[in-house]
Order: C-alpha cells, then sequence, then structure tokens
C-alpha cells in the first residue's frame, strides 16, 4: 500500500545480505583460532536460538527442553559416523530427520498445553535427553571422542574459519527461510496465534496442526546445530545438553529481542561472546555476566535489536 | 422460509447450577435473530454451544436440517458458522489488513513449506486476497485503518473488524455477541445499518445477542427471550415490548 521503494520486508533482506557480509569479512580478518572458534559457537548458538525465536517469539509457544534436540543431533550424528562409518554429510541429514520427527512425538501431546505447563512438559522432555545421553550414550557420563570431521565435496572442514563460514552461511539460509516465513500470511496466522487461539479457532483454523509444524520446524534449526557442532568439536558428552543448554538459548532470545527474529542471533553473538569480554574481572566475571543479564531483562524488555534499531533511526535517517 | 439453524432441547449445567434447561430455537433463513434476556441468562451460553466451543450435556444442533451437535468448532467454521466474542478476540500485534488475511487463509491455506521458500512474493492469489481483505474492510467502513495495528483502534472499531473477519468465512450464519457493548449511540446506530445491509446484501442469517433493546427493537426479525435457561417468550419486536413477562424479567414484579 505504502509506495516507498524499499517496504519494509525488504529492507530485512537488505539488512541480512550486509549482516553476512559483516560477519564473513569478520571472519576472514581475524587471524586469531580462538576467537574465530567463538564466532563458530555464537554461530551454532544463532541457528539454535533461531529455531527457538520462531517458535517462542512468532508462535508465542514456550520450550525448555531445546537441549534435548541440540542433543540428540549431536549424539545421532556421532554415533553414526563413528560406530557405523555413515559418511558425515550423510549422518547429519538422518540425525535431523530423526529428531525432527522425534519432535512430533512430543509435541502431539505437549501443545495440547499451555503457558506454564507446556514449559515444565517441554522441560521434562530435555531432562529425559539429558539422563538418556548419560546412561545409554557411548562413554557414559564422560562422552566420547574421535567423531570425523565435516566434508563438504572434497573439502574438509579442519580450520575455524571452514566453519565460520561453512555455519554462518547455514545460518543465513535457514535466517531467509524464516525470514519468508514470518513475513507471509502463514507467519501472521502464527502471530494470531500468539495474540487468540479461541479467535483462531473460529476461524476453522486447526491450531493442533499449526503449533506442531512450528514446534518441528524449531527441532529441526536446533537439531542440525547439534549435529554440526559434533563434527566441529570432534567431541560430545552429556553435559553440554544438560537444560542449561535451553535456559542460555532462552536467554539469547530474550536479551536479543523476543519480537523480532533478530533477536536470535544478536542475542546468541552477544551472549556468546560476553564471557570472553569479560575475562579480565577475573574471578568476578560469574558476578558481572549474572548482573549483566539480570539488568538487561529489567531495563531492555525489548532486547538489544530494539536498542539497535533506535539507535539506527537516530543516527541514520536515511533508513527511515 | 427455511429453517437455518435449529437449537433442540439443549441442557446445559456448569458444576451442578443449570444454566439452560431444554432451549429449543428455530433461526429462520435471511432473518435478523435476536436472543436477549437479563445478565447470566444463558445466552453467551447458548451462543458458545452452538458455535461448539462449549458441549452441551444433551441436546441436538441442526444446521439446514444437518445435525452438527457432534462437530468441532473448525468443522462447524467449513459448514458455515461464524461468530465474534462479547470481549474482543482480535489479534492484537497484527494490522487490521492482517486480521482479515488470517479469515481468508484459512480458506486459502498455503503451507508452512510453501511460505519459507517463497515468503509472500509468488503466491498466486496474494494481491487477490487483499482486495478481498479490503473489500470485506470497506463494508464496515475500516478500510481506512487497513494498516494501522489492530490495538491502536478505540473498542467499536475493533468491534467492526471482528465482524469484518467473520464476514470473510463467508458464513450463512453469523453469532454476534453483544456486538454493540462499549460502542456510542452514534456508533450503535452506523452497527444497525451495518447488521442490516450483511442480512439484505449478503443473504447472511444472524443470530444477535445484545443488551441495547434500542437495536434490537430496530434491526431484528424475531426475538427470543431467555430467563434462567428458559425460553420465556419468542416474537416480534412490537409483541415482545408489549408482552408482560418480558417486562417482569426485566424490571421485577412491581412494574
Amino acid at each position: 500500500m505504502k509506495d516507498t521503494i524499499l517496504n519494509p520486508n525488504t529492507k530485512t533482506y537488505i539488512y541480512l545480505l550486509i549482516f553476512y557480509i559483516v560477519i564473513l569479512s569478520a571472519g576472514f580478518s581475524i587471524k586469531d583460532p580462538y576467537i574465530l572458534t567463538i564466532f563458530v559457537f555464537a554461530g551454532l548458538n544463532a541457528l539454535s536460538a533461531l529455531g527457538l525465536s520462531l517458535l517462542m517469539g512468532l508462535a508465542g509457544q514456550i520450550s525448555l527442553g531445546h537441549n534435548g534436540f541440540y542433543g540428540l543431533g549431536a549424539y545421532l550424528s556421532a554415533i553414526l559416523s563413528v560406530y557405523y562409518k555413515v559418511p558425515v554429510l550423510l549422518s547429519i541429514v538422518i540425525a535431523v530427520t530423526f529428531t525432527s520427527l522425534f519432535a512430533i512425538l512430543l509435541a502431539i501431546p505437549a501443545l495440547r498445553l499451555k503457558g506454564h505447563y507446556l514449559a515444565v512438559a517441554t522441560l521434562g522432555f530435555g531432562e529425559i535427553i539429558y539422563l538418556l545421553l548419560n546412561e545409554w550414550g557411548p562413554g557414559g557420563p564422560s562422552g566420547f571422542g574421535d567423531i570425523p570431521r565435516l566434508y563438504l565435496g572434497a573439502i574438509e572442514l579442519s580450520s575455524p574459519l571452514h566453519f565460520h563460514l561453512f555455519v554462518w552461511t547455514l545460518f543465513a539460509v535457514a535466517f531467509f527461510f524464516s525470514l519468508n516465513l514470518a513475513n507471509s500470511t502463514y507467519g501472521k496466522v502464527l502471530r494470531a496465534l500468539h495474540a487468540s487461539e479461541t479467535a483462531l479457532r473460529t476461524l476453522g483454523i486447526n491450531i493442533v496442526s499449526l503449533k506442531v509444524k512450528i514446534f518441528i520446524l524449531s527441532a529441526f534449526l536446533t537439531a542440525l546445530s547439534g549435529a554440526i557442532y559434533a563434527h566441529f568439536v570432534t567431541f560430545v558428552s552429556p553435559a553440554t545438553f544438560s537444560v542449561f543448554y535451553s535456559v542460555l538459548l532462552l536467554m539469547m532470545v530474550m536479551l536479543g529481542g523476543i519480537h523480532s527474529l533478530w533477536g536470535a542471533p544478536i542475542g546468541a553473538l552477544f551472549i556468546t561472546f560476553l564471557p570472553e569480554t569479560l575475562r579480565p574481572f577475573k574471578e568476578y566475571d560469574i558476578l558481572i555476566y549474572g548482573l549483566i543479564l539480570t539488568l538487561g531483562l529489567i531495563f531492555f524488555r525489548k532486547g538489544i535489536i530494539h536498542l539497535l534499531e533506535v539507535g539506527a533511526k537516530r543516527w541514520l535517517p536515511f533508513l527511515k | 422460509m427455511a429453517t437455518l439453524l435449529e437449537v433442540k432441547g439443549i441442557y446445559k449445567s456448569f458444576g451442578g447450577h443449570e444454566v439452560l434447561k431444554d432451549v429449543n430455537l428455530k433461526i429462520e433463513e435471511l432473518t435478523i435473530h435476536a436472543l436477549i434476556g437479563p445478565n447470566g441468562a444463558g445466552k453467551t451460553t447458548l451462543l458458545n454451544i452452538i458455535n461448539g466451543i462449549e458441549r452441551a450435556d444433551r441436546g441436538n444442533i441442526y444446521l439446514l436440517n444437518m445435525d452438527i451437535t457432534n462437530y468441532t468448532v473448525e468443522a462447524r467454521v467449513r459448514v458455515g458458522l461464524a461468530r465474534t466474542f462479547q470481549l474482543l478476540e482480535v489479534f492484537s500485534g497484527l494490522t487490521v489488513l492482517e486480521n482479515i488475511l488470517t479469515a481468508l487463509f484459512a480458506k486459502n491455506p498455503w503451507g508452512i513449506i510453501k511460505s519459507m521458500l517463497f515468503g509472500e512474493r509468488f503466491h498466486p492469489i496474494e494481491g487477490q486476497l487483499k482486495k478481498r481483505a479490503l473489500e470485506y474492510l470497506e463494508f464496515v467502513n475500516l478500510s481506512h485503518r487497513a494498516d494501522e495495528e489492530v490495538q491502536n483502534l478505540p473498542a467499536g472499531e475493533q468491534k467492526l473488524l471482528e465482524i469484518a473477519r467473520a464476514l470473510a468465512l463467508e458464513p450463512k450464519i453469523l453469532l454476534l455477541d453483544e456486538p454493540a457493548a462499549g460502542l456510542n449511540n452514534r456508533e450503535t446506530r452506523i452497527l444497525g445499518e451495518i447488521l442490516k445491509k450483511i442480512c439484505r446484501e449478503k443473504g447472511i442469517t444472524i443470530l444477535l445477542v445484545e443488551h441495547d433493546m434500542e437495536l434490537v427493537m430496530r434491526v431484528s426479525d424475531l426475538i427470543t427471550v431467555l430467563n434462567f435457561g428458559e425460553v420465556l417468550a419468542e416474537g416480534p419486536p412490537t409483541l415482545i415490548q408489549k408482552d408482560p413477562r418480558v417486562i417482569k424479567a426485566y424490571l421485577g414484579e412491581d412494574f
């Protein structure tokens, strides 16, 4: 309806392109492999958080069980490639597909619940997966290693830079599709789910099917992130996949900004790098970390993305 | 005229308290049928049962002689039932136009995979849907608000939006739960005109639950009075107005 050259939807795609270019250039210009490794973790977290952001921000459902999907993705792909000699790319595909199907099993009962009940049900699911990995996973609580690295064609992804490019490219593609979804009428219906389930039903929309689908998509992205994690670190142990990971994802989504998908990458970058930047504070780092997160949630409810938007509008008037 | 909707022997109780006792109702095609009664008479409960949000303990509901008692809410929408709510149920966070689009989407679903791959860019009927959504907004005089977020509208306009959204389902019968509540005199007059237009121009039958007697008397063809969960009287507005039982139910013994 508005006759601007760039409608708001087109703009977000341009921001995505800019974001992608900046991240890639950062990868090429940073020579320190340690910092690059943190960037890879941030990318994996961004992919996982994107899954949660679609579920929570867009469709208004809560999950505290995403550590389960992350863990299943990682363990299944690792086990397939180590013990059954399945080529890595294929093992990732199988692991992610299986985890997504598994999500249906959880979604059908869980998504008939709402709010706090759904939170507790998903929390239970994540905890069950964590315990299963401890009991049945190879190596038990100490995990197992020597997981083969990822090959793309003939290129082995061996250096952090390779992984950096791979993970953030994957994220950009996933983000592109997620933006499509959020801007489509389907995305509007998902947001309507957030506002009034009763009204959606009286419009003849099957809300259970709607919830199951977004839940599967959410699990898919987090499982994908987990599977890639396994082949990047080449070692997995259950501790990585405890409920703490779900809480971390929740913090990323909330602190980044729950009302925009952009909250996921911004929150993931912020939270992944925060402990590193607090190193100089030595033994006080955890304290400051906690303080920043708490104060952030109290004073910046709309998230970092909102601050960036406000800042951009003030300092870069040509955007508006 | 044929009977569009028939409610037969409906009973409903909540925790031992009988809210509806053997309620029978026949709604003729192309009429505006009002359902009135003092607070707590069971009007909204009856509407919820017709709509499927609540289940009756006993009794049946027929739409064009088809038994829809066991239909889900979604299935009832497909056979031609639409409703609005007493307490607003609009989709805040979405624009006025997008609210209507969700209703049109229900009839023209477009899967999650395709939405992810293409967004709305290649949607073959997107432009057409938007045009139709605007027509429904035009119908309730809201097209100038199309791009505003719905929660920024005054309550009266949100009520009209709910009506437009229900109309977008192209129902056979529209159930309206107190559409005039919270509207001022001028808005209520406009609402009355819109209700008549819905019935005459669109050929949609209306079941109207309403407290605003002036509106009810002006627009309805037939009125059913509900009191303590039972049908007290039924007839055209002129008769209902003079019915001593109705006056007693509303005003008490002394009048």
